[in-house]
């Protein structure tokens, strides 16, 4: 594979099911041993983008090429490439773990004492060994979900889909999953993950993709997401008192500068219209001496999935502004007609 | 190393992964076990009974019915969603990944249930030693019988695989009833061959035959079998291989090939035997090979990638003219399905020219070709435009009860000219045809045929059109391959 060329490159893709634009327009490349993230909600067109480069679906339209080779022309090499790992587990019923990875190893070819030996390395990379008996459909979701990455292992693929591989794990299989990705990432595997937990994406990826709609609204690394969708000026207050928290949200609603953001059990975050620190003490001071209780005041983090909602928020008036004043939305118009 | 791992080897490396996925899997179900167990138990109680008296010629049809019942639904129906759960599971998905072809998973799924359902045919063999001991059994005749339920077990595995890849429910439940239909003489032919008396003078007919003719008579029965299965489990494989493959050009030559020597085969029974009605013995699987072929090849999706066109594509002027009608895709399927048609009907012409008791006018020619000409009107009628697959079946489905409809209107308001309304479709006017008096179905039924030509010429026109998605591909093939562009007049 050369890999001065990006791993992966999706150009214009387009795919509809019947009225539906499940992907449309999507552009990205993934250079060679990045770990990128793949954001988005239910429906936005993740898992049909996914699905086309893992030669799975077909592209209605536009161009996809995984390692150089084109997913439609070249299906075949394309899959030498790949390691899949779907959102549905897809483990079988009256097999073990040792035969599920076994057949899987035979059907992608590998023979004899070199089948064993690549079976017991990914059994250990996974850990799987301990459970190798086990009915392979009778496992937690966490073991489940170590034995799919490991069958999708199994042919040393230089490129990973993981489609939601985190989803519905206790945080300890979570921990465990996060640890075998990173490893995997420092073996130099181009990693395209997608998830809708934005935080540990945040920690694992070098970049991230955010979907909405079938289109990709960014493209970066999780800083410059949160830094594009920043409103200068502004900074986000957690508070919290002791008694009811309704007092605050009174108090809140009549001073100077501040929004209720959200309220919480114990207090409300409060979005101040100011980023200096005098003026976010002085707000402090204010809230003392008008008798409120306080007992936590801090400035907060901001969070990528705040990131992620402020931006989708900034795309709609867009849209919005970009429509004839008055009027009816462009298409909508053109219904009307 | 894991100390497990010596267990691996149950299986050699030769066999086919999926063969032994499948036969790691199935030895296990509880279903295996428990209906093993259950027919064991039924056929020994079933023998004990004789000690006690029983008459053996009872006792020997329960037996061939228990046997049939299990090797022509039982085993078979195991099947029955095989690929659709696989689908469902997504472990379809993981399998296409592997070097796996769509083929070889039919074939292993197909070699793994059908090597259970020889177990439970081996396992049938010594009772039928043991009853031989209890008299009235006619061991030679019994083999046959046997010979034929693992046959057609084969086959009605193969089909049940193959239609497993539709995802309706109510379709794979009505498909498996269709199967189960044309399963049905099997095993009334098993009955007749082990109760029967006339039995005996058709097995001594048979060894009284040249050793040649014998020879022929049971290689092509067995090619046939060997075909049928094929063909099923190339079906199944082309509804669950990715769009970008194309699994339709082989499967229509090697079609073509058997079609046509079926055809010759026909031909030369009629007119070199001195009884042209032995050219059936070619007629009759044709007929029903060649409506599986036609609902097969209509149903298909149009190819939306070069790479499905693309091996004929770059093999000239020929290749692409071959192509319209191996492609993948109905609008090919329509020209190859016509071509099909008519190697049947040749033989049924040839019949009828030769025999004197077979007429033009109200012989079987015209029920024939009418019921050819149906396999084209869902090409026309889209009643369910997702799944051209379950359409083809609907619109089938739905002249049959029109047909039902209209001869029970005629019968019960004895308004038998009424018939004449069967002329919409093909189906409908074999039903029509019932309905008016004798001296008037000639005319009506080559009315019926020239009607039900018109469905063959619509498909074809709308076939026609649809040509242009092979020649822009054709294009896109040939461009790709950096060779000279065609020329798209088609498409003009």
């Amino acid at each position: 594979m050369d890999r001065t060329k990006p791993a992966v490159v999706v150009e214009d893709l387009h795919r509809t099911f019947g009225a539906l634009k499940a992907v449309d327009g999507v552009s990205f490349h993934i250079d060679h041993g990045r770990v990128v993230g793949f954001v988005g909600a239910n429906g936005a067109g993740k898992t049909t983008t996914m699905r086309i480069m893992a030669t799975l679906d077909s592209p209605g339209s536009g161009k996809v090429s995984m390692g150089g080779h084109n997913v439609v022309h070249h299906p075949a090499k394309v899959r030498r490439l790949l390691g899949w790992m779907p959102d549905s587990f897809g483990t079988y019923e009256h097999m073990t773990v040792l035969e599920y990875l076994d057949f899987y190893a035979r059907a992608l070819g590998f023979k004899g004492a070199d089948r064993l030996r690549r079976i017991q390395e990914v059994m250990d990379f996974t850990d799987l060994t301990p459970l190798a008996d086990r009915m392979s459909n009778k496992m937690s979701k966490g073991q489940t979900q170590r034995l799919c990455l490991g069958r999708a292992l199994l042919h040393d693929p230089q490129i990973l889909i993981l489609d939601e591989p985190a989803a519905g794990l206790d945080p300890k299989a979570r921990v465990e999953l996060k640890n075998l990705i990173r490893i995997l990432a420092q073996e130099g595997k181009t990693i395209l993950i997608s998830s809708h937990i934005l935080s540990e994406l945040g920690e694992m990826c070098d970049s991230l993709l955010f979907i909405d709609k079938g289109r990709i609204v960014h493209h970066g690394d999780a800083e410059s997401m949160m830094r594009g969708t920043e409103t200068a000026g502004e900074t986000l207050v957690h508070v919290q008192i002791a008694g009811e928290p309704a007092k605050l949200i009174e108090w809140a609603l009549t001073a100077p500068l501040i929004k209720i953001e959200e309220e919480t059990k114990r207090g409300a975050r409060l979005r101040i219209q100011a980023s200096d620190d005098d003026t976010l003490a002085g707000v402090l001071r204010r809230m003392i001496q008008d008798g409120l209780p306080v007992l936590d005041y801090h400035r907060e983090e901001r969070r990528l999935e705040d990131a992620f909602i402020d931006m989708l928020g900034q795309i709609d008036n867009n849209t919005f502004k970009a429509q004839p004043q008055g009027g009816l939305p462009q298409k909508n118009a053109e219904d009307a007609k | 190393m894991n100390t497990a791992l010596p267990m691996l080897r149950d299986f050699s490396d030769r066999f086919s992964p999926i063969v032994v996925k499948e036969l790691r899997q199935g030895l296990r179900t509880r279903f295996f076990t428990s209906a093993l167990i259950l027919f064991h138990t039924l056929i020994i109680l079933l023998l004990i009974t004789v000690t006690f008296g029983a008459p053996v010629e009872a006792v020997n049809g329960i037996f061939w019915g228990i046997a049939g019942f299990m090797l022509l639904a039982v085993m078979p129906l195991r099947g029955f969603a095989a690929l659709h759960t696989e689908a469902t599971d997504g472990t379809l998905d993981m399998l296409t990944l592997t070097s796996i072809a769509s083929f070889r998973i039919l074939y292993g799924k197909w070699v793994a249930l059908y090597s259970q359902a020889l177990l439970v045919a081996g396992s049938i063999l010594p009772y039928m030693v043991a009853r031989y001991f209890f008299g009235g059994v006619e061991i030679l005749r019994e083999v046959v019988a046997l010979t034929i339920l693992v046959l057609g077990s084969g086959v009605i595995t193969a089909a049940l695989l193959a239609f497993s890849s539709q995802v309706p429910l109510l379709l794979r439940i009505f498909l498996a009833l269709c199967v189960g239909a044309g399963a049905a003489p099997l095993g009334f032919f098993t009955a007749f061959l082990v109760t029967a008396s006339q039995a005996d003078s058709m097995v001594r007919e048979f060894f009284a035959l040249d050793l040649w003719a014998q020879c022929s008579l049971v290689g092509g029965i067995l090619a046939l079998v060997v075909y049928t299965v094929y063909y099923f489990l190339a079906l199944g494989a082309s509804r669950i291989a990715p769009p970008s493959e194309n699994h339709s050009t082989q499967k229509r030559l090697i079609a073509l090939v058997v079609h046509g020597a079926l055809m010759v085969t026909g031909l030369l029974l009629c007119f070199l035997s001195t009884e042209p009605r032995v050219a059936l013995w070619a007629y009759i699987p044709l007929m029903f090979l060649t409506l599986i072929v036609c609902m097969d090849v209509l149903t298909e999706e149009m190819p939306r990638y070069p790479t499905a066109v693309a091996v004929l594509a770059r093999r000239g002027r020929f290749g692409r003219l071959a192509g319209r009608l191996l492609y993948p895709g109905w609008a090919s399927g329509v020209l190859f399905s016509a071509i099909l048609c008519m190697m049947a009907l040749i033989i049924i012409a040839g019949i009828t020219w030769k025999s004197s008791a077979m007429d033009w006018d109200v012989g079987p020619f015209p029920h024939l070709l009418c019921l050819f000409l149906a396999v084209f009107v869902p090409v026309i009628l889209r009643i369910n435009r997702t799944n051209i697959f379950a359409n083809w079946w609907v619109v089938q489905l739905c002249s049959v009860l029109l047909g039902i409809l209209l001869s029970m209107f005629c019968h019960t308001m004895n308004a038998r000219d009424l018939g004449v309304l069967g002329m919409v479709s093909p189906i409908t006017a074999l039903f029509g045809v019932e309905c008016v008096d004798y001296s008037s179905r000639g005319g009506i039924l080559f009315l019926g045929c020239v009607f039900s030509a018109v469905w063959l010429l619509a498909a074809m026109v709308r076939a026609k059109m649809n040509f242009k998605t092979y020649t822009l591909l054709e294009s896109e093939a040939l461009e790709q391959a950096g060779q000279e562009t065609p020329r798209t007049h088609d498409a003009a």
